[in-house]
């Protein structure tokens, strides 16, 4: 049975809306992104590229006036018109090699693009003409020209304009199946789509617009049209601009035809999601929360079912925020006894070291042992440090006591940690809850969030016992909302797999890394004075320059988004290292934090040897990067949970 | 639909050896039983032989071409498929002879350009296909991969989802699509494939009966997760996996039901015979095939089965 109706976030991605992409859009924070210089939308797949173009389309766009979603309403109040276009990367590949000279394919690339545009503008063009904007005529010189370029008859209604650019792209197509064809002839970049938007802007209604042509996909051109198309892009001006969305490191080159290269600032803005930090930063929480409460209100309304509170149609309100640590509260018999004999060892070992006598001994067991399971773990980790680190029973009782700002500190850095070390003991699942995890967790990628969003719900709709009805509605539990985390989590990391070419690789890679930092997080004898390691750095330019075949790799985990890339920093030897997240919606999978704390050092030769070595070779360098004193048997991939 | 198909036999073997006048296969190697068990059952064949080889299994092929055991003509370097491949096939005069094309392990770019010059521009006078079924598949030797379900050895790398298929170039159209997918043992292409396409809507198909009893379910339980997550578990459909005329009729049913709303997309990741059959389907129906393009491994299975011959002269 198709569940997917009765979510209302069920729709992840901007293809399956259909016809109805416009209200579930939120324009809010990019609105004034859209100018009359090019934009460039650099994002991981998921972060909302499609459905920003999309929904700066004229076709989407005119649909912000309701009541009348008209184009002449759009122009009205609108400086920019739209207009989309999908990089139809299975054809356009196909334009090189088979003994045809790059040249030739260029002007054939030249003609498809200015064919594929055009078509996109004449049925703009159709509308204007349904809503009196315009006649035939006013286009008429283009047709001529047009007629002349192509060496075809007189060129009359829209009809016949459309079947010479369809013969065309027909053509191609025949072409490019066998080049023993005759080869159409091609054409410079733009001049087509140029000529047109001339025309058009002669038209007072259209005269004050700038046509905006939104290439969508763009990492999916090969490197000469990627070059044609930046041409393009630094010729814009205020009559046609062409804007890009393109994966994070999909641009080939910067380099224009004339061997200049397009530059931010001059040529373009730039627009990036990936970055480190997006997902904490309260512009991302916004637009989250807002697309989904925009869902909720839509799916209430589609089902004729009135709010009684304004909470009802709010994502915060369902996701509720709760209590960390929920998960150890109750412990069973077994393994409370466990970490009361944990604890006793420890205190005793350290009774020994500071000649404590027994009756404090005892009075220190019963009062460790007192405490929630959590802080007792805690604790047992802050009595096993030695030497200058040493924190004496007695101190950390009365600081337990008076809850003193040194305890407090201690507690801030290290009781996050010792929730993963105590659930693996235990063999607790982690807890996630709440909004702003959920966001943490998404890493900056939309996707991810509706994902987590969706999946809570479905827990919450169709598997538990107290199924949520939006007509008696109830806040989400922290179950429904961890499991949805982890569920998540895991399908993403069985996704790696498909990110072509080398997703079999990039897993194997995640795996391994994910192994070592959960080494970090479980060991029973840390003493939490490095925390949370989840993140690590290397020498960025070592790989660059010396192992070409694994930065290959690298880099399609950072186009991936396997990776996060965060700030550089220089060593005194001017090497320079970059800081590498996993993406944290892996974090639930592998049992790690996703906060940003401790990292650890990784050679470029170990992250090469990583990404493209032997089984035997990855095992072993994980191995070395294991916590130390892990005794288990170093097998990659297993017990990740 | 007429349908004529055999089974290799010591019945009818001297009637295929006799009849066939060009076998065109994959460049024998020693270590893959299958890719020589057709011409080791055609015992007595005297006709020519053209060997492919293709090693980025995409856009360039080198052959060899073969009568009496002596070689006759050779490519020098790896040759652009296109245009060079119907070069060859033009220059042999094809019209005038019976053809026997051998897809066992023949790299599947150019069992699709052959496909599609054999229905759209060379006529043979008899055209036949061939495919000899594995014994098993190789299990996949990796250490206690705990998080992965699919237990065979198969491919690593892909050239991916998103390159043309030879003799299939076709502009995309504004249509919203529908994607009918072969399913076999990896999942991650089924992934990866409905990612770069986007379809609107699934159908999926199984190889069902299969080469082995059984391996219809492995195949449903490596790919159920996948159906789920999608929501087309309802539209999942068996076809015969030992045949390409099975897929052929359900591609036809399947067309009638959704032309007129939706681009129809074939990709066949599952049994050959279904690889076989839909791209005979969109050479002759002018539909879009997408495929991924597999690299590197050669040899995912063992052993050789049956060799089944398909007569598809009528049909293109």
């Amino acid at each position: 049975m198709n569940l997917k109706p009765y979510n209302p976030f069920s729709k992840l991605r901007t293809e399956q809306m259909g016809d109805n992409v416009w209200k579930y859009f939120v324009d809010e924070p990019f609105r004034a992104k859209i100018s009359e210089k090019p934009l460039i939308f650099e994002g991981s797949r998921g972060t909302g590229k499609t459905m920003f173009y999309k929904c700066n389309s004229w076709q989407e766009k005119k649909y912000s006036y309701q009541s009348e979603p008209t184009i002449k309403n759009l122009i009205g109040s609108e400086k920019h018109i739209g207009f989309y276009y999908l990089v139809d990367s299975r054809f356009i590949s196909s334009f090189t090699g088979k003994e045809t000279s790059e040249k030739v394919w260029s002007g054939l690339f030249n003609l498809y693009f200015n064919c594929v545009i055009t078509l996109e503008i004449i049925d703009f063009i159709q509308e204007a003409i349904k809503e009196g904007l315009m006649t035939i005529e006013n286009i008429e010189p283009f047709n001529k020209k047009l007629a002349y370029r192509f060496s075809t008859h007189n060129i009359n209604s829209l009809a016949e304009l459309k079947n010479v650019l369809q013969k065309k792209l027909i053509d191609l197509e025949t072409f490019s199946n066998s080049t023993l064809n005759d080869s159409p002839n091609g054409t410079g970049p733009g001049i087509i789509i140029t000529d047109l938007v001339e025309e058009l802007k002669k038209i007072e209604y259209f005269s004050h617009l700038t046509f905006h042509i939104y290439i969508d996909e763009f990492e999916k051109l090969l490197k000469y049209q990627q070059i044609t198309l930046n041409t393009l892009l630094k010729q814009s001006n205020h009559n046609l601009v062409f804007d890009y969305a393109v994966i994070t490191n999909g641009i080939k080159s910067y380099k224009v035809a004339s061997q200049e290269e397009i530059r931010k600032k001059d040529d373009y803005v730039s627009l990036t999601t990936d970055t480190a930090e997006y997902s904490n930063i309260q512009e991302f929480i916004n637009l989250a929360v807002k697309i989904c409460d925009k869902r909720l209100s839509i799916y209430l309304e589609e089902q004729n079912i009135l709010s009684k509170s304004e909470d009802h149609t709010s994502l915060k309100w369902y996701l509720k925020k709760y209590p960390r640590g929920e998960e150890f509260k109750v412990l069973s018999i077994d393994q409370f006894n466990n970490l009361k004999k944990q604890l006793y060892q420890v205190l005793e070992i350290q009774s020994r070291k500071l000649n404590y006598d027994k009756t404090t001994l005892e009075s220190l067991k019963g009062f460790f042992s007192s405490l929630d399971p959590l802080i007792i773990r805690n604790s047992i980790c802050l009595l096993l440090r030695t030497k200058s680190n040493i924190i004496p029973a007695l101190e950390l009782k009365e600081m337990i006591e008076n809850q003193n700002q040194r305890y407090k500190d201690l507690i801030g850095n290290t009781l996050y940690h010792t929730e993963f070390l105590l659930g693996h003991e235990i063999n607790a699942a982690k807890l996630y809850s709440g909004i702003q995890t959920f966001s943490a967790l998404s890493s900056g990628v939309i996707r991810s969030f509706l994902e987590l969003v969706e999946e809570s719900f479905n827990n919450a709709l169709f598997y538990s016992s107290d199924r949520l009805d939006f007509k008696k509605p109830r806040q989400l539990t922290q179950i429904e909302q961890s499991d949805a985390a982890h569920k998540v989590s895991k399908n993403k990391i069985d996704e790696i797999e498909s990110y072509e070419p080398h997703g079999f690789r990039l897993k194997y890679f995640t795996l391994a890394l994910g192994k070592i930092f959960r080494s970090h997080h479980i060991s029973p004898s840390s003493t939490l004075g490095e925390v949370e390691q989840n993140h690590f750095t290397t020498e960025y330019n070592t790989l660059k320059q010396n192992k070409e075949e694994a930065f290959i790799l690298f880099q399609e985990a950072l186009k991936n988004k396997i990776l996060e890339q965060g700030e550089s920093s220089k060593t005194k030897d001017g090497i320079e290292f970059f800081d590498f997240h996993i993406n944290h919606i892996y974090c639930p999978y592998f049992g790690i934090s996703h906060r940003r704390k401790r990292k650890l050092k990784i050679s470029a030769q170990d992250i090469e040897g990583l990404l493209i070595g032997s089984e035997k070779q990855i095992e072993s360098i994980v191995t070395k990067y294991l916590f130390r004193s892990i005794s288990e048997t170093p097998n990659l991939f297993s017990d990740h949970q | 639909m007429y349908q004529e198909s055999y089974i290799l036999s010591d019945h009818n073997r001297a009637i295929f050896s006799s009849n066939v006048d060009i076998v065109i296969t994959d460049s024998l190697q020693e270590e893959d039983h299958r890719s020589s068990a057709l011409l080791t059952k055609l015992k007595g064949y005297k006709g020519l032989i053209l060997l492919l080889s293709s090693k980025d299994n995409y856009q360039s092929f080198s052959y060899t071409l073969k009568q009496n055991g002596e070689i006759i003509d050779k490519s020098l370097n790896s040759i652009p498929i296109i245009p060079q491949y119907f070069k060859l096939l033009n220059s042999l005069n094809l019209t005038t002879k019976s053809v026997l094309l051998d897809i066992t392990s023949m790299r599947q770019a150019l069992i699709f350009y052959s496909i599609s010059v054999f229905v759209k521009e060379i006529k043979t006078k008899l055209f036949f296909v061939s495919y000899t079924q594995p014994k098993k598949y190789e299990r996949k030797n990796l250490p206690n991969l705990k998080d992965s379900e699919e237990p065979f050895d198969l491919i690593e790398m892909f050239k991916g989802s998103s390159s043309p298929v030879p003799g299939f170039i076709k502009k995309a159209s504004k249509k919203d699509k529908l994607l009918i997918v072969s399913l076999g043992f990896d999942k991650k292409r089924f992934v990866a494939i409905n990612e770069s396409t986007n379809p609107k809507e699934i159908y999926p198909i199984f190889g069902f009966p299969s080469y082995k009893p059984g391996w219809d379910q492995i195949a449903l339980k490596l790919n159920s997760d996948t159906l789920l997550r999608y929501d087309v578990f309802d539209n999942a459909k068996n076809c015969l996996a030992t045949s390409p005329f099975d897929i052929i009729n359900t591609l036809k049913e399947l067309e009638l039901n959704w032309k007129s709303q939706y681009d129809i997309y074939l990709c066949p990741i599952g049994p050959r015979p279904h690889l076989l059959g839909m791209a005979l389907y969109a050479a002759l129906n002018n539909t879009y095939i997408v495929y991924d393009f597999p690299l590197e491994k050669k040899f995912g299975s063992q052993g050789s089965g049956k060799t089944y011959i398909y007569h598809l002269t009528n049909l293109i």
